[in-house]
């Protein structure tokens, strides 16, 4: 099971949702599943050539970018997508943030959304992504959330909230969460371990 | 995380000594890492035991509230705690009805020591419930898996509680205790209550207040008194004009008989009394009698330590609890207090019947995942709402209630939206007073709480879920938040004598 999902690619009804909903789907430089895995860098940038596409396509200077990573489990995503994205979008207009479309990530790594966040001037990078399969679930899905990202970011810069899926948080428990996190992060401008600190000291 | 322990009060009034317990609740984060925090009460450090005083009486013969309300901020001092720095806790006030007509503006005055202070009051019921936790009972129950009755046996009255597997199956409580009658040193009645009378009547002893008794009638009433305690323990539906609630229902043979109250301390140490009247009144007597008939008929007794303490330890450390953290909260709605709950069952279109019941049976687990989508149904659901506020007596216009939603299914975003119009439909219709409540049996408060918000933006709104709200006419006192979102709550049953 968790093989399968590790290996398995977007569906061809995932992908008839991304275009009715009319957002991007990118690839990074990982050629293959295959190759994403073996090489694991591959997947945390896409070539120029496509974040130029981006860059002339989609809008920047916003708030929030929300990126799609299958990650490891394209499954989790398909499953969960929906509910959060839903909530995302009605909590952030609720909550007055503004933020690009979501840009959907084939063969991505949580960095990919600091490098595309970053090239289109979004003040946090949101990246939704399929976890690795766990005993329990193969289709469990993480939310990274990383205030003022690029090149420089490392791990303790992302706030993450995980086990997003039915049995987990719900996605739509986790997507109204997530805006109430974002919300505090654009307040705080800090994410991440900082950010931690800001809620015990 | 670490967070911050919580200091809890329990303070209880009774009928003959009142005394309070102050605790700090230790909270704990158990979720995993990147999962929301998930916070409980995972233990408890006594910081403070007040002697045991007794309970102050106007002339008129009801508590004394002012009396009280010193003897509170007396002990805080002597415990070193300021009165801001209590978080929870609850008050209880039991006994005689006559002596207990003011209990209401007891509990009003004892809370408004402190806006943080959640209070809960307690009907008898809820007193034995609270017994059985204090002492240990429950837990134990919990750990062993045993059928356990806890007896807590005070001044005026007896509370019983029946737990398995730690949870509750029982309770009952009866006016028999240590004050059925006042007693000098040279058995002199100084006063006699109404209990006692019937107990008299029964022994066919003629007697009154300022009647001096022998020692046999002494024991007659003490033995008579302690045979209909151990009939009320022991025998299910038993009938008596003692109850003052439901008779115990007893399902299952019980494993062991915990003894808690004044009774059970005394009873514990008989060999050490010092005098028969020790305490003015039958107390030791009655000790002395339960105890022989305990011991004839060969139950399994233990009197746990602390035994006297039970009630305000379970008020103190077992009343409260958390929230979920996803949870919504407009600003500056908490604390609130004494808000009624109602709790309309419903009938899910295209959820049939038996998945209904399995969905029901697999809950209790934040992560039970129910097998299929409940789709409300608009007008039954506004019906069965008219019902409860009818039963409850209670106009929502004219008081906040809080909403607890039926099983709603699996929450996916399209069915949280349509409760969510249905929830606000009903709030029109019964041009619903502010803040509006709702507690929700799934982990969905805070996706429920934003469906809310896109619809009224700027209501006064507390959404909740992680919190048990189970029975009919209960009320709730919701606190700020201990640890991020999350929210103490106290879940009481309102039961003043009237």
């Amino acid at each position: 099971m968790a093989k399968d999902a590790v290996k398995g690619d977007f569906s061809e009804s995932f992908l008839a949702y991304v275009r009715e909903q009319q957002f991007q789907l990118v690839q990074t430089e990982a050629l293959s599943k295959q190759d994403f895995i073996s090489i694991p860098p591959k997947g945390k940038v896409l070539d120029s050539e496509t974040l130029m596409h981006l860059k002339a396509t989609c809008k920047s200077n916003l708030e929030v970018q929300i990126v799609v990573c299958d990650g490891l489990s394209a499954l989790a995503i398909e499953a969960n997508i929906r509910d959060i994205l839903s909530m995302l979008f009605d909590g952030f207009e609720l909550e007055k943030i503004t933020f690009g479309a979501p840009i959907i990530v084939r063969y991505g790594r949580v960095g990919v959304a600091d490098q595309i966040s970053h090239a289109l001037n979004m003040r946090l990078a949101l990246c939704l992504i399929g976890e690795r399969p766990g005993l329990s679930t193969p289709g469990s899905m993480s939310a990274y959330l990383t205030y003022n990202p690029g090149p420089h970011t490392i791990s303790s810069d992302r706030t993450v909230v995980s086990n997003i899926h039915a049995l987990g948080t719900m996605p739509i428990e986790a997507g109204a969460h997530v805006v109430q996190i974002v919300k505090r992060i654009l307040h705080l401008k800090m994410s991440g371990v900082k950010l931690q600190e800001s809620y015990t000291g | 995380m670490s967070i911050k322990p919580l200091l809890s009060v329990g303070i209880d009034v009774g009928t003959t000594s009142m005394h309070l317990s102050i605790n700090r609740l230790l909270l704990s984060n158990v979720s995993k890492i990147g999962e929301p925090e998930r916070v409980v009460v995972s233990g408890y450090e006594k910081v403070y035991a007040s002697p045991i005083c007794v309970t102050p009486l106007t002339v008129e013969g009801v508590i004394d509230a002012d009396a009280i309300l010193s003897f509170i901020v007396q002990q805080y001092g002597r415990a070193g705690v300021k009165v801001d720095d209590i978080a929870s806790g609850a008050v209880i006030v039991t006994g005689e009805t006559a002596k207990i007509r003011n209990a209401e503006a007891v509990i009003k005055q004892v809370s408004s020591l402190s806006g943080q202070f959640v209070v809960a009051s307690a009907g008898p019921d809820f007193e034995s419930v609270l017994a059985g936790r204090g002492s240990g009972a429950a837990a134990y129950s919990k750990d062993t898996n045993k059928v356990i009755c806890n007896v807590d046996i005070g001044g005026g009255t007896t509370n019983i509680a029946v737990f398995k597997g730690g949870v509750l199956k029982s309770t009952s409580a009866v006016g028999l205790g240590g004050r059925l009658v006042r007693l000098t040193e040279q058995l002199k009645v100084s006063k006699i209550t109404r209990s006692a009378r019937l107990c008299f009547e029964q022994l066919r002893i003629a007697t009154e207040s300022g009647v001096v008794l022998s020692r046999s009638d002494v024991c007659a009433l003490a033995d008579y008194a302690a045979a209909r305690l151990v009939e009320a323990i022991t025998v299910s539906e038993w009938t008596a004009p003692f109850l003052l609630t439901e008779p115990l229902s007893l399902e299952q043979s019980v494993d062991e008989y915990w003894f808690s109250g004044g009774i059970a301390q005394v009873m514990r140490d008989l060999s050490s009394v010092r005098s028969d009247t020790e305490y003015g009144d039958l107390g030791v007597f009655l000790a002395r009698a339960l105890h022989a008939r305990l011991n004839a008929i060969g139950l399994c007794v233990i009197i746990p330590p602390d035994a006297i303490r039970a009630t305000v330890i379970g008020a103190s450390v077992h009343t409260l609890q958390i929230s979920g953290s996803t949870v919504w909260v407009s600003e500056n709605v908490l604390p609130l207090s004494g808000i009624p709950v109602i709790e309309p069952s419903t009938s899910c279109a295209g959820m049939s019947a038996a998945a209904e019941q399995s969905d029901r049976a697999s809950r209790g687990g934040r992560s039970a995942l129910p097998s299929s989508v409940c789709r409300p149904d608009s007008e039954d659901f506004i019906s069965r709402v008219a019902n409860c506020l009818k039963g409850q007596s209670l106009d929502w216009a004219e008081t906040a209630v809080a909403l607890s939603l039926p099983d709603i299914g699996r929450a996916d975003y399209q069915t949280t939206k349509e409760w969510a119009d249905l929830i606000v439909t009903a709030l029109h219709r019964f041009r619903a007073r502010p803040p509006y409540v709702v507690i929700t049996p799934h982990d969905v408060a805070i996706a429920l709480g934003q469906c809310l918000r896109v619809l009224i933006p700027d209501a006064l709104l507390v959404c909740l879920d992680g919190v048990s709200v189970d029975g009919t006419g209960v009320v709730l006192d919701i606190g700020r938040p201990v640890a991020g979102a999350a929210v103490p709550v106290v879940v009481k049953s309102m039961v003043f004598p009237t």
